[in-house]
């Protein structure tokens, strides 16, 4: 499993890190009980400071998608995030919505996108 | 030297199998290695297109010259040793080989990189496996915990000795050696690059495959000290064995088993990784958007300068 950083992208580089693991996650790469490497570990690797990878990891621990035990490296925790409010989880679909609409989109090519990502999303977890 | 003794007949038999050795790396690994990565490459520094055709031709002479003296250098300091009869001087003159020749070749390097890589070029994205790379899935500890008991035992002997004359040379300088050599394994587990987000699958092998072979060869180098370590605390703690002579040619014996199975490592090893390696992006050729380009971690490297260090200040001291 591998995860891309990328300086280019808007995103900050630890929200880079937590969407990558969550759609690693969403697609079953990442299945329940699979230890991710040490903080130290991925920060060496990248070159990037520790904390952004702490801050990274602490994240995905508090919507539920992550264990971390003290000294130890963390463990994929679950699939399913923690149990949030329905509007809550719609929200950021909204957000994606409004903007396609207001980027032009028709109705139609706004369906077969969100159909292509969820496609792409269930992909590798279909295929195993 | 009309009339060889058994020990000589065998230590000219190892330096001939040495030899051999030398001889086949120089012609199968070395002489090519700046084009191991094809043209595209030199020691693993992105040049320009017709490179080969142009500047590099002398940079290809250069190293070549370099390889050359190199080992017409020890070849010179082997014969004159042979000819005065002066055996004592083999094992300073092996392990001055053993220390000589890859400082040339990592010198080579930093000086190809200094010139040739100074503006490596710069990605804006890098991968990074999400495999947990855990010390115990590379380090075996109950072979560790056999070393530092043999290491435990062996001071035990020596220091318990009566009577007999001992060279603390010996014992210090190997136990320096294996010991401090864990720690480098350490670095080798933990040392590390961002991947290209090209043929990322291959790198990472590679990158595995390379990080085990350097942990095999760094074990080999530390049995071929442990051997002789616990041999000489025998020989010299155990006067029944010290009185004994099929207990050295045991020793001889293992010794050059390993050294034999060193051998196949490097061979076997370092081809393998050759071809693995010949068309992927050589390590430290580029940066990644948050690294820049180097050969290996400083921590590393600064571990490897210091450890390096007090094995030339132990040799200096015990040669006074």
């Amino acid at each position: 499993m591998f995860l891309t950083v990328d300086v280019n992208d808007k995103r900050p580089l630890y929200q880079q890190i937590i969407d990558g693991v969550k759609a690693l996650i969403a697609r079953g790469d990442l299945h329940e009980g699979t230890t991710l490497p040490s903080v130290r570990q991925v920060a060496g690797d990248l070159g990037v400071n520790l904390n952004t990878i702490a801050v990274a990891y602490r994240r995905l621990q508090e919507e539920g998608f992550l264990t971390i035990r003290h000294g130890a490296s963390a463990v994929v925790s679950s699939r399913w995030a923690r149990a949030v409010d329905e509007d809550e989880l719609r929200q950021p679909l909204r957000t994606a919505l409004t903007q396609l609409v207001l980027a032009g989109r028709s109705d139609k090519e706004i369906s077969a996108a969100v159909q292509q990502e969820l496609e792409f999303l269930h992909q590798k977890g279909d295929s195993q | 030297m009309s009339a060889h003794t058994s020990e000589e007949w065998l230590l000219l038999f190892i330096i001939a199998l040495y030899v051999i050795a030398r001889v086949f790396f120089l012609a199968r690994r070395f002489w090519n290695q700046p084009l191991n990565h094809g043209s595209g490459f030199f020691l693993g520094v992105e040049v320009a297109p017709g490179f080969y055709t142009g500047e590099g031709v002398g940079w290809l002479k250069r190293y070549r010259t370099m390889l050359l003296g190199e080992h017409l250098v020890e070849a010179l300091a082997l014969v004159a040793i042979l000819v005065s009869g002066r055996w004592i001087l083999l094992p300073s003159w092996a392990g001055g080989t053993a220390v000589f020749f890859p400082a040339i070749i990592i010198g080579f390097m930093a000086y190809t990189r200094a010139k040739l890589g100074a503006n490596p070029p710069v990605r804006s994205s890098a991968v990074v496996s999400l495999e947990a790379r855990r010390l115990g899935d590379y380090i075996s500890w109950p072979a560790e915990l056999l070393i530092a008991g043999i290491i435990v035992l062996s001071w035990a002997l020596l220091l318990t000795h009566r009577g007999v004359r001992m060279q603390w040379n010996f014992p210090v300088v190997f136990t320096y050696v294996v010991v401090g050599l864990l720690p480098f394994k350490i670095g080798v587990v933990r040392n590390s690059f961002p991947l290209p987000s090209e043929r990322t699958e291959e790198h990472h092998r590679w990158e595995e495959a390379n990080r085990r072979y350097s942990l095999r060869v760094l074990d080999g180098m530390r049995w071929i000290f442990i051997v002789p370590l616990a041999g000489y605390a025998l020989i010299k703690g155990w006067p029944a064995a010290n009185a004994l002579v099929w207990p050295r040619w045991l020793l001889v014996g293992i010794v050059l088993a390993v050294w034999l199975v060193l051998m196949g490592i490097l061979i076997r090893g370092s081809g393998g990784l050759a071809a693995m390696g010949r068309d992927l992006r050589p390590v430290g050729s580029w940066s990644g958007p948050f690294r820049p380009a180097r050969l290996m971690m400083p921590g590393l490297l600064a571990w490897f300068g210091a450890w390096f260090g007090g094995l030339v200040l132990l040799l200096v001291f015990f040669r006074r």
